[in-house]
């Protein structure tokens, strides 16, 4: 962690990221504008003091929907990631340390599922939902990312069951699930976390993109996706609509890779 | 060698097996149907749907449908396509070659410059300008790319005119001469090409960064060192070589990437490509073209992966080995 | 246009992108002209005899298919065959149906015998006729997809590049004569912005455009430069139409209830940017059933609350949402997907009806899944959608009480039977002014009934190149006399 706290590219990302994701929990602090109260005589205002980014075409204030915005963004990454989390290092722990049919038939199914062009399936996935709720949103980017967690587990734990402190617990006559959870987990840990920030960046710009053809997130409940693809509406119009929600998209996702690659770094040393 | 190709055919058949249960029953749990689109008119009337249900075969039960389907697909036959009643086999090939060629002039292009950025933060590693390189790389990744497209359509396509907004070809193309229809090519893949490589510098950059450090720290460059061998030297026959093999593999990786990937520029630059037609047919509900794209989509991956797998045997003996003991 | 041709035999083609470029490469028996009147177009005139029941078209003469085959009696007959028959996926087979008998008098005279007299009927023969020597010998169930279509009309196909670009040249031998536009290319776009950058970059002659498109780049001084605008009345409405079979909607008090509690000119203001009318019932005012004389009902938030008030709503607990026997009045609009101006309605009728103590969630649903699920199935409180309705004025398909099985268009379960009367009628009168009157008392009584809450009607927005000459936009809009378009030498783009 030391390490961590002293990497330039993680510290530059943290505080990206840390700064995005406050303002996006305290945003009732920040704006008192309601991000979804319509003010028809409002509509397409530029920048001004009175709203600071301005307003969208229904008249609502772009700061306050920016902000609201951020946190379904941001919680489409973080649930999406914790899913293909969970499902990967679930599936990879028991494929990488009971190994024989188990592993067999589980990696078959990465394979299977790593054919797929990830884009293509959660596309037909979100189109053929039956109401594309954000949760449905996030459990689609969980359950179609799940492989490379599971991977990097499972390889992970096929070279610490070999090392010798493993080897001991076991003869130690340490339960199997005992080993996994407190030994061999954690050891596995650093390369997770960066697969998991990446993957979060991922997250994000596939919640973007599936709002940019029009499969995202839902109106009236704002999303950074969703208020670029209003933009795109008003293209030549009001500049301030696509400007600030692709920098938001952009630093975020900068921020989380920043962070990632910090983690990596440190792991390293 | 034999028995590692044998093995890995017999692989191959297992996973495109799979690969057609999988997507199979993705598109077959699902609501709405195939017809959605036809019979929303009011003088489309009860019977006419009735038949059209029929003439399609979609009140056949769910494993007669894909039985029949995979019986077909053996000898590349994915049926007709629901909207146009073209075989889907057909709108697939004349999809193919565009998306490949614009993947692999973006992947080309992608080596040309991630390589030596990979190989100088490898040299310099943990100093500013492989920080620098690390952020560029990295900033390229961020932006979304369709926010980007937009962003380049309206500066350099709409305010300075310098290249065309959209498309593959201008409209009067096949009037041109053998040079002009290069150049006209040219100026319309600029845009597509470019927001497509920006994007994927990082993750390939990161990856040659990574391996030749390795190989720079590994015995033998040590060892070349102390013989006192020029730096050049060094660097070109031993350490880059050993970084290039795993690169090799990066290859094959990247196929589902980019075809994901298409979706959206093609859909932004009115491309004729497999990723537009694959969101055409998602969202008109065509069941036959969207099973053949899934497959054809993981045919390629594994064709990917394969040619992949190849190289790297070729290039390095020591994998056969390994293969045929296991 | 945004989306790709899917099929360029006509009576396959149930799509708009099709239908278009059909028109250019197909003739039916009679067209609209410019004042949306019927008149000839294979048919040089036509008779309607025993009350209706027996229709008789005469032919044009020495019209030759675009390969130099003569059209004839025959081709109106094969098409026919087509139209009716179960293995042809046609959409169109509704009205086709009500014939009984049809035979060719002589090579240029076709007599069509209805069972009943069938108002509609003539209308409907503005549907492209078809060549027999061309397409007896294949299965149109099968062959969707023809590489070469040949019609009668004034442009013919040269190269279809799927999903990028039909390119049509003209006809030497059309019947009126040859088209002065050398060359019709349509290009494929799915995406709008890309579509108007194109259009920003001259690279696209004609394109539709959204409302505000439409008012902000009149300002563009680039824009005006090249292009005419034009606003032409469409034959389409926007309403939300209630699910009768809900308690919630089933009193009329209510549904006219939230007729008052909706301002639509401020949807018209603010989401049309004024680019539409307030609509007075199911017809537009280019029909020629529309009148003037239905108004439609002012937005009264007073009324409103009155005529809830009066049908047992009230807000006892004080949380803003109206109770009756303890159920709150809660509901929600579904919607579909990708249009952006439906969902932005959706979203200022959920801020207005707020205001009269009404809750209402917003559900936006993929298109296939929406007739699927929400409209065949009834599942749904009130959808948001549009009708784009033919120019005759039957309306026995959307409000006749019996057309109320699934994918049927009847969905909102609407009954009244003065209106079932009236709307039969409408369907055997042949003459205009009766229809009129007719159709008159229909809307009026919809509108009283509010099956549906009527909105606007768009208008349909358009520009177009300036360098095109004899452009004469008319009631039905620019296109009906695109053969005698041109462009002077100085501006022609194109190397062809």
């Amino acid at each position: 962690m030391k390490h961590l706290f002293r990497n330039p590219i993680f510290l530059s990302g943290f505080f990206i990221i840390f700064f995005i994701a406050f303002v996006c929990v305290f945003a009732p602090f920040i704006t008192s504008y309601n991000p979804n109260a319509i003010n028809l005589k409002e509509a397409l205002l530029s920048p001004s003091s009175r709203h600071l980014l301005g307003t969208d075409t229904l008249g609502r204030d772009l700061l306050a929907r920016l902000l609201y915005g951020g946190r379904v963004s941001l919680a489409v990454g973080f649930v999406a990631v914790g899913i293909s989390v969970l499902i990967g290092v679930a599936l990879g722990s028991i494929a990488g340390f009971y190994g024989g049919v188990i592993d067999e038939i589980i990696s078959r199914f990465i394979d299977i599922m790593l054919c797929f062009p990830s884009f293509f399936l959660i596309l037909s996935l979100v189109a053929l939902a039956r109401h594309p709720s954000l949760y449905i949103i996030m459990a689609i980017i969980g359950f179609t990312s799940w492989m490379s967690p599971a991977r990097l587990i499972r390889a992970e734990i096929l070279s610490l069951r070999q090392r010798n402190f493993v080897i001991a617990a076991l003869s130690c006559g340490l339960s199997q699930r005992r080993v996994i959870m407190r030994h061999i987990i954690p050891n596995a840990w650093g390369p997770v976390m960066v697969n998991a920030t990446l993957s979060m960046a991922v997250a994000v710009l596939i919640e973007s993109s599936l709002s940019f053809l029009g499969l995202g997130v839902q109106p009236p409940q704002a999303s950074w996706g969703n208020i670029l693809l209003e933009a795109k509406e008003c293209l030549g119009v009001g500049w301030w609509m696509s400007v600030f929600p692709g920098l938001a998209i952009f630093f975020t996702v900068l921020g989380l890779n920043l962070i990632g690659e910090g983690i990596r770094e440190s792991l390293h040393k | 060698m034999l028995r590692f190709i044998i093995r890995r055919l017999f692989n191959i058949v297992f996973l495109l097996v799979g690969i057609s249960l999988v997507s199979f029953l993705v598109i077959h749990l699902s609501p709405g149907s195939p017809l959605g689109g036809v019979v929303f008119n009011p003088k489309v009337s009860l019977e006419v749907k009735a038949k059209l249900t029929k003439i399609y075969g979609l009140d056949k039960p769910l494993i007669q449908q894909y039985l029949d389907w995979l019986r077909r697909i053996v000898r590349f036959d994915f049926g007709v396509s629901l909207l146009d009643g073209r075989r889907v086999i057909d709108k697939i090939k004349e999809r193919i070659p565009l998306t490949l060629f614009i993947n692999l002039i973006s992947l080309f292009i992608i080596f040309l410059i991630a390589l030596p950025l990979g190989i100088i933060g490898a040299l310099k590693k943990g100093s500013g300008l492989d920080r620098a390189i690390t952020v560029f790389v990295f900033v390229g990744f961020s932006f979304p790319s369709f926010w980007l497209a937009l962003l380049l359509m309206q500066t350099l396509a709409v305010h300075w005119q310098i290249v065309p907004v959209s498309g593959l070809v201008s409209v009067d193309f096949p009037y041109y001469s053998w040079a002009g229809k290069v150049w006209d090519l040219a100026r319309h893949l600029v845009l597509p090409i470019f927001v497509s490589t920006f994007g994927a510098l990082a993750g390939i950059s990161r990856y040659v960064r990574e391996e030749m450090h390795t190989a720079l720290s590994s015995k033998f460059i040590i060892l070349a060192r102390a013989k006192g061998l020029p730096q050049r030297l060094i660097l070109l026959r031993h350490a880059l070589r050993n970084a290039l093999l795993p690169v090799i593999t990066i290859l094959g990786l990247s196929v589902p990437g980019l075809l994901g990937g298409s979706v959206i520029f093609e859909t932004i630059f009115s491309l004729p490509g497999m990723g537009r037609l694959f969101y055409e047919g998602v969202m008109a509900r065509d069941y036959p073209l969207i099973m053949g794209l899934l497959v054809i989509g993981a045919v390629l991956t594994l064709l990917g992966n394969l040619l992949a797998d190849i190289g790297y045997a070729l290039a390095d003996p020591r994998i056969r080995y390994e293969a045929e003991e296991k | 246009m945004g989306a790709g041709v899917r099929t360029l035999i006509p009576i396959l083609a149930s799509d708009s992108a099709s239908a278009e470029v059909c028109s250019f490469i197909f003739n039916g028996l009679l067209k609209y002209d410019k004042d949306l009147k019927l008149k000839g177009d294979l048919a040089e005139s036509w008779e309607i005899k025993d009350g209706g029941r027996t229709l008789i078209f005469h032919l044009r003469r020495r019209v030759k298919w675009q390969d130099g085959v003569e059209f004839s009696a025959q081709d109106v007959i094969f098409t026919y065959q087509k139209l009716v028959d179960p293995r042809v996926p046609t959409p169109y087979s509704g009205d086709f149906k009500r014939i009984s008998a049809i035979k060719a008098l002589d090579k240029y005279t076709v007599e069509v015998k209805y069972t009943h007299p069938f108002a509609p009927a003539l209308a409907s023969w503005t549907m492209s006729i078809i060549p027999k020597h061309l397409l007896e010998d294949k299965d149109l169930s099968k062959l969707r997809f023809w590489e070469n279509p040949i019609g009668t009309g004034p442009y013919e196909l040269v190269r279809w590049k799927h999903q990028q670009l039909i390119e049509l040249r003209a006809n030497k031998n059309y019947f009126e004569y040859p088209p002065f536009i050398e060359r019709v290319i349509f290009r494929i776009i799915p995406d709008s912005a890309t579509l108007f950058l194109e259009v920003l970059s001259q690279a696209v002659d004609n394109a539709s455009l959204t409302p505000l498109q439409y008012v902000v780049n009149a300002k563009s001084a680039l824009f005006r430069k090249n292009f005419l605008k034009f606003r032409l009345p469409s034959h389409s409405f926007i309403y939300l139409g209630y699910n009768l079979e809900n308690p919630l909607f089933s009193d009329k008090k209510v549904r006219r209830a939230l007729n008052f509690a909706v301002d639509k000119k401020e949807i018209v203001k603010s989401i049309y940017h004024s680019q539409a009318l307030v609509s007075n019932g199911p017809f537009t005012p280019q029909s020629w059933a529309y009148s003037e004389s239905l108004k439609p009902a002012s937005y009264s938030l007073e009324k409103a609350r009155r005529l809830l008030e009066e049908a047992g709503w009230q807000d006892r607990d004080g949380d803003g949402i109206l109770e009756k026997e303890g159920k709150k009045f809660r509901f929600t609009i579904t919607t579909n997907q990708g249009s952006f101006l439906r969902q932005k309605i959706a979203e200022i009728i959920q801020h207005q009806l707020k205001k009269v103590g009404i809750g209402v969630d917003i559900k936006v649903v993929e298109w296939s899944v929406f007739i699927e699920r929400v409209i065949n199935q009834r599942n749904f409180d009130a959808v948001l959608l549009g009708w784009s309705l033919s120019f005759d004025p039957d309306l026995y398909d959307i409000f006749y009480s019996k057309k109320t099985a699934p994918g049927e268009f009847n969905f909102v379960g609407y009954n009244n039977p003065e209106v079932d009367k009236l709307l039969l009628a409408g369907r055997r009168t042949f003459d205009r002014e009766k229809r009129k009157a007719i159709y008159t008392q229909v809307a009026r009584l919809i509108y009283e009934d509010q099956p549906y809450m009527f909105i606007a009607v768009p208008y349909s927005l358009s520009c177009l190149h300036r360098r095109f000459r004899g452009v004469k936009p008319a009631r039905s809009g620019y296109f009906y006399n695109f053969i005698d378009w041109w462009v002077e030498k100085q501006e022609r783009k194109y190397m062809f």
